[in-house]
């Protein structure tokens, strides 16, 4: 009983708390909301172990944002309903996710060996005083890597007093997917460009589908940054806040997200008109990574670019730079295009884009300067290039399609005649 | 703050033709419905994982085939005490930095792994040291006291 109830009140909870951040129709108040939550709960739990209780965070953060929600939220100029065919598609995937959850404990190598490791041990001393986020016997659960995901699947395990049943924190990762998919479907909106459907094909893809119930933190951090990205774009309407905690949220969750959200903050920067909110944005997602990295810089915990693991089979650097950059645009551009993967979200997102009237603007940026902070991430890889390609290059990808399909959105709300604004 | 989220991201450059609004449709949902279509036959493949982890009471980790013995989780578990750390001894090494450690690990939390001073050494696959106190053994393992 106390794992069911672990699972309900660590994704209830956070969704009726965020909720109070949304103001607008049912599905972007609950979908958006259940994201905002959760960023709140676990970038709270990871505060509060970070300063030596997680309960004390979690409990604090919940408390504080159920205050400040109403004080934040901001009534959009209109009360635009998302097409009931697309929630219910995204609401019936959804609920066999979480159907499916009840029987499935922690599956995949990273899951086990990283993410709910981290997961368990915040659990089990209720801080990151854990020998895992310090020993070097640890060093390959990259101690470095932001916490938010396994600081919130803590609380479950926490709550559920058994450090051995893994489910509630499946049903946790299908309560995210299917709230951003509710959130994100919310915000392409009824009658906005009929191209905020590429989004939905984005999150419908099968390789995200899986790889969000993988237990790996790509998924999570990729669905913080789309629904963190279009939220900042629909700042106009919604206030800043939700797009700003989103954007945290997805720096928090995984290295990569660290660098995707500092690529959205940076294209929206240049853009004059939107300069203001990248500016939250941007403070936002710098005051909710300085926990994190206060605590690597006084525990020495180096990523691997900089500290590669020492005695590592695979730590090689066996190629230079000019070398890499084809193989690593090539197998990109192989995952991206495997239609068992994604469909055909990456050819018809390009001919969105080269079929309407196009100018650079943020969302382009965001994608091309994402999409560059990869590579260049691979271009340093300290490991054995093929080897470090196949075993990521097919997740990495996840968050910079969202990107794309967000930007042939906005290109073709851009030029349609009667639609204004993105998403 | 101004409403900038009415103004298009990306404007219009002069000179090209606007595609109709049906053309953008059509692109969107026949990605979609191919993205659902893909989709049907990879939810089918997590359900029938998940049936397969439901059948062999997989709880806590979903490997298949696991890379240790439940009965060897199992001894540990019994032998260790509260607060205690464990170390593994496989014919690769002394705590080798691969898939058994962290599994093991994992499925032991909250006992730590600590190679250089263990309160509990696992062996498997490698005979155990003679002279500390067997507290457990099974097939391929040993469990000392060092």
């Amino acid at each position: 009983m106390r794992p069911f109830l672990a699972a309900l009140v660590t994704t209830i909870v956070p969704a009726i708390v965020g909720r109070r951040f949304v103001l607008g129709s049912a599905p972007l108040r609950w979908g958006l909301g259940g994201v905002i939550g959760i960023a709140l709960l676990g970038w709270g739990t990871m505060v509060g172990g970070l300063l030596g209780s997680a309960e004390a965070g979690a409990a604090a953060s919940m408390v504080a944002a159920w205050f400040a929600g109403p004080r934040l939220a901001r009534a959009p100029g209109h009360h635009e309903r998302p097409p009931a065919a697309v929630i219910a598609v995204v609401v019936g995937v959804g609920a066999l996710l979480l159907g499916l959850s009840f029987w499935r404990p922690v599956p995949g190598f990273d899951a086990w060996a990283i993410w709910s490791l981290k997961a368990k041990a915040i659990a089990s001393t209720s801080d990151f005083s854990s020998p895992v986020f310090s020993s070097d016997v640890y060093e390959y659960s990259h101690r470095d890597y932001p916490p938010l995901l396994p600081a919130w699947q803590a609380t479950a395990y926490r709550l559920s007093g058994d450090l051995r049943t893994g489910w509630p924190t499946q049903f946790q990762l299908a309560f995210l997917w299917t709230s951003a998919g509710v959130g994100i479907a919310s915000l392409v909106g009824r009658r906005r460009s009929a191209l905020g459907l590429l989004l939905v094909a984005w999150l419908l893809a099968p390789k995200l589908v899986t790889e969000a119930m993988s237990g790996y933190a790509d998924v999570p951090m990729a669905l913080f940054l789309i629904a963190g990205t279009a939220a900042l774009l629909r700042a106009g309407d919604l206030g800043v806040t939700p797009g700003a905690i989103l954007l945290a949220a997805a720096a928090v969750t995984k290295t990569e997200g660290l660098v995707f959200a500092a690529a959205v903050v940076v294209a929206f920067l240049v853009a004059r008109r939107y300069r203001r909110r990248a500016l939250v944005a941007g403070a936002a997602v710098a005051i909710a990574f300085a926990p994190w990295a206060a605590f690597t810089v006084t525990h020495g915990l180096a990523g691997d670019l900089w500290n590669p693991p020492e005695g590592g089979t695979h730590v090689a650097f066996d190629r230079d730079v000019v070398e890499r950059f084809p193989i690593v645009i090539r197998s990109f551009a192989s995952q991206a295009t495997k239609p068992g993967s994604w469909g055909i979200l990456l050819p018809a997102a390009v001919l969105a884009v080269a079929l309407t009237r196009f100018r650079a603007g943020p969302l382009p940026a965001a994608f091309l300067l994402a999409t560059a902070g990869l590579i260049l991430i691979y271009l340093l890889t300290p490991y054995d290039l093929d080897w470090h390609l196949s075993r990521s290059a097919d997740r990495v990808v996840v968050a910079p399609l969202g990107l794309l399909a967000l930007a042939a959105v906005g290109t073709g709300a851009a030029t349609s005649s009667d639609d204004q604004g993105i998403v | 703050m101004s409403d900038p989220s009415s103004e298009p991201p990306g404007g219009a450059a002069p000179g090209r033709r606007v595609p109709s609004k049906g053309a953008l449709t059509a692109i969107a949902i026949a990605a979609v419905l191919t993205a659902l279509g893909v989709l049907v036959p990879k939810l089918s493949s997590l359900t029938t994982e998940t049936r397969g982890f439901a059948e062999l009471y997989l709880q806590d980790t979903g490997r298949i085939p696991q890379p240790l013995p439940e009965s060897l989780v199992a001894a540990a578990r019994r032998a260790l005490r509260t607060g205690e750390a464990f170390s593994l001894h496989t014919p690769t090494g002394a705590c080798p930095r691969e898939e058994r450690l962290y599994w093991l690990a994992f499925r032991l939390m909250p006992h730590i792994a600590d190679c250089a001073a263990p309160d509990v050494a696992i062996y498997w696959g490698v005979p155990a040291p003679a002279g500390p106190e067997v507290v457990a053994t099974g097939r391929g393992f040993a469990i000392v006291r060092p």
